[in-house]
């Protein structure tokens, strides 16, 4: 076969098309079912009808915007909504002293943690309690926040190479494997294990991650700071991290702009601890550390403004963190660890 | 600034576009990832970006079954995130119903799934810009151009990339045939180059609380 080049691009186009799709051939797939397809459709359809306060919200893309957390449900009565005005601000200051400080210490603490060896054929495991709830619509066209408390135990394979599984609630459902390692969105331990330690290199590969969907231009609502700052948040309570990785995450944070730092917060159980935060759009997103051993404890989301998912000071959601670690296969468990309680 | 008016023709825009291209982002996003209960959410989620950015739809997009694929990669690309972007419209959506075509759905499931698990993991072993080239033109159909546009990039890199992607399955095909273990030291040999070594279950990356 001779592959002079010819003005007959567009058969070349075609036979190309063709040995690959030779080479490896489209599976075959499931047709999705009729009325699977009907019923999303009607959802879909009428989600683009709702009117245009929710569908903001909905835009917004921290996806905690939708998700309220009720701390005490009986409080929240007031559907107030608020006017979309955050999105346009002043570029934020640097991280506060304070928040720097203190995230200095975590690093540190961090760095001190012995090293867990992973081998390829083991699992993280990772138990969380997280208090969420969903805005649903009632019959009547006002939303209501319906609470959700969930327990999960997630297992996740050190290199991604097999599947893994999700309790939550006593419930299992197999995760796919982890296509190619991970990501940043989807870590596996092997990932992060190869993250770069050098703090600002550490950032800039964050940030870059984060600007095609948020930065200039993206009409992100969240902007890149802030989903720098969230994507770590993500790392270190979502996932199990080396110690030097963690470390370094916690020095990239430090970098990031409008990073503070809160003097008393509280996790999904109940512990206190001191906070490292940002605001985005109406919201404060929390790391909450314990104060005594400066381990994760777990995050929240509090709202700084009435609206439809609760008064300012409630919580919106809220996470901790009980229990991690490397096992060796789905369905084991790790030890409570000293992250789940100092005191 | 879209009266109510305009926004119905959207609506009745977008029920066309869903009924005309919503198998294909299916079957794209089903081959890409081999798990049926994530592509049924990435077609759900390529919709609402689709809403989201319907904007460009109607002022750039010639071909909105490109456009609508180009999407497609992006959600599969960074699936976690923007099913938290759009978390509380996916929370309404109905779950699939387990009872209904139970004998059928097994079958088609260990058939397809194992068939679609090997050929992801053949997948696997492209970079992710080539994977996704691929798919969109050699298991989606888009033309080169089209794959250019929505993807962003040049034809010509369209081009070097699928000719990367043949030099590697080339390699891959000649190293499989005749069938031979994955591992050297595998004492049972999967029973052929297409064989079922998981079966995606359900349940994409967590929705993160």
């Amino acid at each position: 076969m001779s592959n002079t080049r010819t003005d007959h691009s567009e058969w070349n186009e075609h036979s190309e098309r063709r040995e690959l799709a030779r080479l490896l051939p489209p599976p075959p797939h499931p047709e999705p079912s009729p009325s699977q397809l009907a019923a999303r459709r009607d959802v879909l359809l009428a989600e683009f009808a709702r009117p245009r306060p929710f569908s903001a919200l909905t835009a917004r893309w921290r996806g905690l915007a939708v998700v309220a957390a009720v701390a005490t449900a009986a409080a929240i009565t007031a559907v107030t909504l608020a006017p979309d005005t955050s999105s346009s601000q002043d570029p934020p200051p640097p991280a506060t002293a304070a928040s720097v400080e203190l995230l200095d210490r975590i690093a540190k603490v961090a760095y001190s943690q012995p090293q867990r060896p992973a081998r390829d054929d083991q699992f993280t495991y990772l138990r969380t309690v997280s208090h969420t709830t969903t805005l649903s619509e009632a019959s009547d066209g006002a939303m209501a926040p319906a609470p959700i408390t969930a327990t999960t135990e997630r297992w996740t394979a050190v290199d991604g190479s097999r599947a893994g599984l999700q309790r939550r609630d006593g419930a299992d459902a197999q995760l796919p494997a982890v296509a190619h390692g991970g990501s940043l969105n989807s870590p596996t331990y092997r990932l992060l294990a190869n993250l770069p330690t050098d703090p600002d290199t550490l950032l800039k590969l964050i940030y870059t991650d984060a600007r095609p969907n948020h930065g200039p231009g993206s009409a992100s609502t969240a902007g890149a700071d802030h989903e720098a700052f969230v994507t770590i948040g993500d790392l270190l309570r979502d996932s199990v991290v080396p110690p030097q990785v963690g470390s370094a995450l916690y020095r990239a944070a430090a970098r990031i702009p409008g990073v503070v730092a809160v003097d008393d917060a509280v996790d999904a159980t109940g512990r206190r601890g001191v906070a490292v935060a940002r605001v985005n759009d109406g919201r404060r997103f929390e790391w909450i550390f314990d104060r005594a051993t400066l381990r994760l404890l777990g995050t929240r989301t509090v709202l700084l403004q009435d609206g439809p998912w609760g008064r300012t000071g409630e919580d919106v959601a809220s996470t901790a963190v009980l229990a991690q670690g490397i096992v060796g296969a789905p369905g084991e468990a790790a030890p409570a660890e000293a992250a789940e309680s100092s005191h | 600034m879209s009266s109510k008016q305009t926004q119905a023709g959207e609506r009745q825009l977008f029920a066309e576009l869903y009924d005309q291209h919503a198998r294909t982002v299916f079957a794209h996003a089903y081959r890409s990832t081999g798990d049926r209960d994530l592509a049924d959410d990435i077609v759900s989620l390529t919709f609402l970006e689709a809403w989201r950015l319907r904007r460009k739809l109607r002022d750039e997009v010639l071909h909105p079954r490109a456009w609508l694929l180009a999407i497609a990669t992006n959600v599969l690309r960074n699936t976690a995130r923007t099913a938290r972007r759009h978390r509380d419209a996916m929370s309404r959506l109905p779950r699939r119903d387990p009872i209904p075509d139970f004998a059928d759905e097994v079958v088609s499931r260990i058939t397809d799934a194992g068939t679609a698990a090997a050929a992801v993991r053949a997948l696997d072993q492209l970079g992710g810009p080539e994977r996704e080239v691929f798919t969109l033109v050699v298991w989606s159909g888009l033309g080169y151009a089209e794959a250019a546009q929505a993807l962003g990039i040049p034809v010509g890199t369209v081009r070097s990339r699928l000719s990367r992607v043949r030099d590697k399955l080339r390699r891959i095909v000649d190293a499989e045939d005749p069938p031979a273990p994955r591992r050297a030291s595998s004492v049972a040999p999967a029973p052929s180059g297409l064989a079922i070594s998981h079966q995606p279950v359900g349940h994409h990356q967590e929705r993160r609380p």
